[in-house]
């Protein structure tokens, strides 16, 4: 489960750093005052972007310690438990 | 807590259905506010809108390092394990905030100004705010002692909270503040009304987001260490 | 009050007779200099600017070095252990000790300022009184920080490669203040531009101090 989930989110954020630097070609990143104003839209999307796989790799970190102390939790009943 | 399940009762769990719904529907109204309903602003374009999840992670930077800091302060008097969780909790998660804020600040600066990164006072002592997270994170991992730990990390979070207001007013006085965020409209100084409720809307659901994180940390925090305790004492008492 | 200068003495004592931090600090502060000369080329724009920034970053990292070591030939003496059995005031520990690393780091800069100055191609400044009043507060600033976070990292598995860490960003006032304030001294500014910065390295020391003081109880309780 874990090994997938890691997986995952790799092709996901190699995806999304792939579509983003594809978008932000050279001359790409206009400063103010230009004609169009979707001309800088990669930024927002990369930090939009980086903001939510921010906190999602927080959370899943969260959940992975969570799990570690559940199995620990069950290691040491099981120790408990054996010695009585 | 009841043994070995991270258990609520009914009540807790209701609050935590409600917090949740309330931060997914938060965070759908904000994308929906922030890029369907309000305009392009004219001088900055479309880049602005990194703004409205900028600003929040910055608030709640600053909001978890206070956090972290009274949580020192009270575990240094009262000595109470509760307290120290509570500071660590916050300063990590202060960390991936603080972390999202160094990263689309650049984004939002060089559409904006120009360069990806401008030694001004708020995004300054907010780099350094981030070293003395990272460092206080380090000291953690690397005292052997969990309570001597705890001791250390109040000390350096209480260190730290002092020194955010020097550092920002002597990078003030070097460097000079963070440009003006964007003139309204009308020519007054704040923002349009559209964009204050689409800023404070996103800020509410951060807030809650980070209340919503932080409690889950500082359970999960308690349980690690009451485990930590339990397992030193077993294996003092030679039971493995 | 009669530990403080009992610590106090024990140390600049035996720093006369093994003379380990003075020397090892200075040496490095130079060889710091001449790096820094090598690296930004013969004769750079502004000497004085970059002189009075090149001079600080030495006495930093040097500071450095000083701080580990004297908490960790303290930890290897098993003095403080020996210190701590008695009912002395922690207070006056720490006092000893940062002003004791207070004093090996003025030194260090007594003998390295002239040189910078010789390196640089600089004039003597118009005020050195004040010159060497900043190198005081800066140093009490930087010291009076360092021996409180030098005493929690030496305890640690990472030992001197911690110390840095903690100690740089939470030292970044002094040094913004130390250098403006070196960099307008050795320019030949006027006062009033000079004092806002020694203003605020006052403020830090004060603040800092009476910080250090009231935490280093929690550090060493063993």
């Amino acid at each position: 489960m874990r090994k997938t989930t890691a997986l995952a989110l790799t092709i996901l954020i190699t995806v999304f750093v792939f579509c983003t630097v594809s978008v932000a070609q050279p001359g790409g990143d206009i400063v103010a005052g230009q004609i169009s104003p979707w001309r800088n839209a990669h930024f927002v999307i990369l930090a939009y972007g980086a903001v939510w796989v921010g906190l999602a790799l927080y959370v899943l970190r969260l959940a992975m310690l969570a799990r570690s102390l559940r199995r620990e939790l069950s290691a040491l009943e099981e120790l408990a438990s054996d010695s009585e | 807590m009841e043994s070995g399940k991270l258990s609520r009762t009914r009540w807790t769990r209701g609050i935590w259905i409600v917090a949740t719904v309330t931060v997914i529907a938060g965070f759908a109204v904000s994308i929906y506010l922030v890029f369907i309903s309000t305009g392009i602003e004219r001088n900055l374009g479309f880049s602005q809108k990194i703004f409205y999840f900028h600003v929040p992670c910055a608030w709640i930077t600053y909001l978890a390092f206070g956090i972290a800091a009274i949580s020192s302060i009270l575990y240094l008097i009262r000595n109470n394990q509760v307290w120290d969780s509570i500071a660590y909790s916050s300063i990590e998660l202060g960390t991936v905030f603080t972390t999202l804020v160094i990263v689309t600040g650049p984004l939002w600066a060089r559409p904006t100004w120009g360069a990806y990164w401008v030694w001004d006072a708020r995004l300054t002592t907010t780099l350094i705010l981030w070293l003395i997270e990272l460092s206080y994170l380090l000291l953690r991992a690397f005292v052997e002692e969990p309570e001597k730990a705890a001791k250390y990390g109040a000390v350096l979070a209480l260190l730290g909270a002092l020194d955010i207001p020097i550092i920002h007013y002597s990078v003030v006085l070097w460097r000079g503040m963070h440009p003006v965020v964007m003139q309204s409209d009308a020519g007054g100084g704040g923002l349009p009304s559209e964009f204050f409720v689409a800023l404070m809307i996103s800020l509410a659901t951060f807030t809650l987001l980070f209340f919503l994180l932080l409690t889950v940390r500082v359970r999960l925090e308690l349980v690690r260490s009451r485990l930590t305790n339990v397992r030193n004492r077993i294996f003092e008492q030679g039971l493995a | 009050m009669r530990v403080f200068w009992a610590i106090l003495w024990k140390d600049v004592r035996q720093e006369w007779r093994r003379r380990e931090l003075v020397l090892v600090m200075a040496v490095f502060s130079v060889v710091v200099l001449v790096l820094f000369n090598f690296a930004l080329g013969l004769s750079p724009d502004r000497p004085a600017n970059v002189a009075a920034a090149v001079m600080w970053i030495a006495f930093t990292f040097a500071g450095t070095l000083g701080l580990n070591r004297s908490l960790a030939m303290e930890r290897d003496d098993q003095c403080l252990r020996a210190l701590l059995l008695s009912p002395a005031d922690r207070a006056w520990i720490y006092l000893a000790k940062a002003v004791g690393n207070m004093v090996f780091l003025l030194i260090v800069e007594i003998l390295v300022v002239p040189l910078t100055l010789i390196l640089f191609n600089l004039s003597v400044p118009l005020m050195p009184g004040w010159l060497a009043l900043t190198c005081i507060l800066g140093t009490i600033g930087f010291v009076g920080v360092g021996t409180l976070l030098a005493g929690m990292a030496t305890g640690t598995r990472m030992r001197d490669w911690l110390l840095p860490l903690l100690l740089f960003p939470i030292q970044v006032p002094v040094l913004i203040s130390a250098v403006q304030a070196t960099q307008l001294l050795l320019n030949s500014r006027p006062l009033d531009e000079i004092t806002l910065w020694l203003q605020l390295l006052v403020a830090f020391d004060l603040v800092f101090i009476a910080a250090s003081i009231l935490a280093f109880e929690y550090i060493v309780e063993e």
